[in-house]
């Protein structure tokens, strides 16, 4: 599925991934982990496809694609979604008509026909109820005035809307108390399935409670050094970082 | 055509007055002559204003000086030439089924009117209500109550055709049935100055929704210097639409000046239709208790087009309100400016007045100035004022784009969002679709951003 070999990425001439290696095959979901500035929320970026974010040297090979050489929205087409650790607020702009844009352009792009309203919005009801999310959020402008956990819950709902082939949840759980943290949870387990992979980064093992891992790695200077089963979270809770830090030097 | 009509209008005082030759096309009108030939003196004296003048940094009308500007005719034989046969399919497109007034290069013209109620009283020499006598009269008064001076005032009486008077008696009107005023500037040639003239009074409680297009039939490079006067008695409603569309190479300077009295209200919206350059001076004095003023402009900027806004409140008496909300998007080398002031008068205690100004460039040539400015003597007031210019928002590009919306749609959205609640207040009238037409055209313009700048 998804495939990152000696990844470099820089920002402002600044290089924060540096030689990332890291394979994501169909239907796992790993776990990204460690310490604050160890570039997790960049890779996540840099696999969006933000500007901003140069990738200097590696390669990403996505479902057979090179990623690197797409465009935001055509990694957005070829089954790429992140979910923002911190979801933008743009006024004006509304929170479903946004996402039928943007899921008819995706389907446009691949060549599938567009979604009526009637179709879209019965898809909508179904999973807006699966997520519970407040369907008084769906009119509103994109994340304007939503607290922390609705924002959350936002991305998730858009994700299971747009049904990508690989979920990039970027510290999806930050700021969530722990019911909200629960429903976010269900709500990515609900998506996971043979076809589809998700790379969760976290701070904390908790989450990897309610979202059970196949794999996790610990990021630390822009390198993947150490890789291990779900266990390796809770080990990582207990002792901290230091000790696989002192391990990789 | 005359000789005089086609010398240029200068600056320059030496034979400024004898080449304006005003008394030689003027036919019938020629008492007013007094009043405007000691107006052209007085401007030539003076001039256009110098871009060195605070108030005219950005716009520079020094330029028109070295233009070969001619008057527009305002013989009823030379507009009636110059009329294209397809002006009143025009007129009827414009506002279809609405009131409408049409004043052809400042003068009158009552055969163009069209469906005018009966409470809307109109007096003008074009359709001799007003003698000579009181439009002369009224030119004087003119002068003489003008609220501020006009750097443009003596040049636009000296040109003026017509005084074309507007009055809604009292309690009448309602804000559903607008009324277009149309300024419509014709010539047999290029360069061609009007100064058209309207002043309405809306007596104690009337209403009246006025909308004013300022365009031109047919005719390159038009220059329109357009007089607006506003008096609302004690609760008494104007909602003003200005919408000017003079064409590319078009110019537009218009003076709006508003007396408000108790308890009354004016609302007044902006937005340039075309890509003609605009330069609009509106001052408005709160004269008495809850009297309430409410400016909003959008504008919308591009290629070398200039966009001017002066606009001023002053607040003569207490507990008073003023708003005055600017949007604008420019791109290429075009210029926004939005200089606003809001004066409060002694004994004007606790007034409201707020100034909020908001633009977006979209190309690195493009420049959006704005200035807000508070002139306070009372002590006990709210002003407040903000102002934000920049780029697109490029976190809510990327949101977007990582939801697979393509760049162009992504900015289209953010742009409609941005220009949406200047419109949504708009009445549903031809007028608001007009303006959402300029509007959507613009903001889904493929040209936007040919640089690539905020890719």
């Amino acid at each position: 599925m998804l495939s990152i070999d000696n990844l470099h990425v820089s920002i402002d001439g600044k290089e924060i991934i540096k030689g990332l290696s890291l394979t994501i095959p169909t239907g796992e979901v790993h776990a990204i982990m460690g310490p604050n500035g160890s570039g997790k929320s960049t890779l996540s970026y840099a696999l969006a496809g933000r500007p901003g974010y140069e990738v200097t040297s590696g390669s990403v090979t996505f479902d057979g694609q090179d990623l690197l050489a797409l465009e935001p929205e055509e990694r957005a087409s070829a089954g790429v979604f992140l979910a923002f650790q911190y979801p933008v607020e743009i006024p004006g702009v509304n929170n479903v008509y946004m996402l039928k844009s943007a899921l008819n352009a995706q389907r446009k792009s691949r060549g599938e026909p567009e979604l009526d309203s009637v179709d879209f919005l019965a898809r909508v009801k179904k999973i807006t109820r699966e997520i519970g999310l407040d369907d008084g959020l769906l009119n509103r402008p994109v994340n304007q005035g939503f607290s922390g956990g609705e924002k959350k819950r936002n991305e998730v709902f858009q994700m299971a809307v747009l049904e990508p082939k690989l979920g990039l949840l970027d510290e999806t759980d930050s700021g969530l108390d722990i019911d909200a943290l629960k429903t976010v949870a269900d709500g990515v387990n609900r998506l996971r399935g043979p076809e589809r992979s998700f790379m969760v980064v976290t701070h904390y093992q908790r989450l990897l409670d309610y979202i059970v891992p196949d794999a996790v790695h610990v990021l630390y200077k822009g390198r993947i050094i150490k890789s291990g089963e779900k266990s390796l979270a809770l080990e990582l809770e207990q002792r901290g970082y230091d000790w696989v830090i002192a391990e990789a030097a | 055509m005359t000789t005089s009509a086609r010398q240029p209008v200068t600056a320059s005082a030496t034979g400024a007055l004898a080449t304006l030759g005003i008394a030689a096309d003027l036919g019938a009108n020629e008492g007013l002559e007094g009043v405007r030939q000691a107006a052209f003196a007085r401007f030539a004296e003076t001039g256009f204003p110098s871009p060195r003048a605070e108030q005219w940094r950005q716009l520079n009308v020094a330029a028109l000086a070295r233009r070969p500007l001619q008057r527009a005719p305002l013989d009823a034989a030379t507009i009636g030439t110059a009329l294209s046969g397809g002006i009143s399919g025009r007129l009827s497109r414009l506002a279809p089924d609405a009131p409408t007034l049409v004043l052809v290069n400042g003068v009158h013209r009552p055969e163009l009117d069209r469906l005018l109620p009966t409470h809307v009283s109109v007096h003008s020499l074009g359709n001799g209500r007003l003698s000579e006598s009181a439009a002369v009269s009224a030119l004087e008064a003119a002068q003489q109550n003008e609220i501020e001076p006009w750097a443009m005032h003596d040049l636009s009486l000296a040109l003026s055709g017509d005084v074309v008077e507007v009055r809604i008696a009292a309690g009448a009107g309602n804000l559903d049935e607008p009324l277009h005023v149309v300024h419509l500037a014709v010539g047999p040639y290029a360069d061609a100055v009007s100064a058209p003239r309207i002043r309405v009074v809306l007596e104690a409680g009337a209403e009246l929704t006025l909308v004013e297009h300022v365009l031109a039939d047919s005719m390159e490079r038009p220059v329109c210097l357009v007089h607006s006067r506003f008096e609302l008695a004690e609760q008494a409603k104007l909602r003003h639409l200005d919408l000017p569309r003079l064409g590319q190479g078009g110019l537009s300077i218009q003076r709006c000046e508003a007396t408000i009295g108790r308890a009354a209200l004016l609302e007044s919206f902006h937005c340039a239709l075309d890509d003609a350059t605009t330069r609009t001076d509106f001052i408005a004095s709160l004269d008495d208790e809850e009297a309430r003023f409410d400016f909003s402009a959008l504008a919308l900027a591009r290629g070398p087009q200039q966009l001017d806004y002066l606009v001023r409140a002053l607040h003569e008496a207490p507990h008073t309100h003023s708003d005055q909300t600017f949007k604008a998007i420019a791109t290429d080398r075009a210029q926004a400016t939005f200089t606003t002031c809001a004066r409060v008068a002694q004994d004007a205690q606790q007034i409201e007045s707020e100034q909020l100004a908001r633009g977006i460039l979209l190309s690195e040539n493009a420049a959006i100035h704005t200035r807000p400015q508070l002139e306070i003597y009372a002590d006990d007031v709210v002003c407040a004022h903000g102002a934000t210019v920049g780029q697109l928002d490029e976190d809510a590009l990327f949101y977007l784009r990582a939801r697979g919306v393509p760049l162009a749609t992504a900015r289209s959205m953010l742009l409609d969002a941005f220009t949406e609640d200047m419109l949504e207040g708009l009445p549903e009238t031809q007028v608001a679709a007009e303006a959402r037409a300029r509007a959507y055209a613009f903001t889904h313009a493929d040209d936007l951003d040919p640089a690539g700048d905020n890719a």
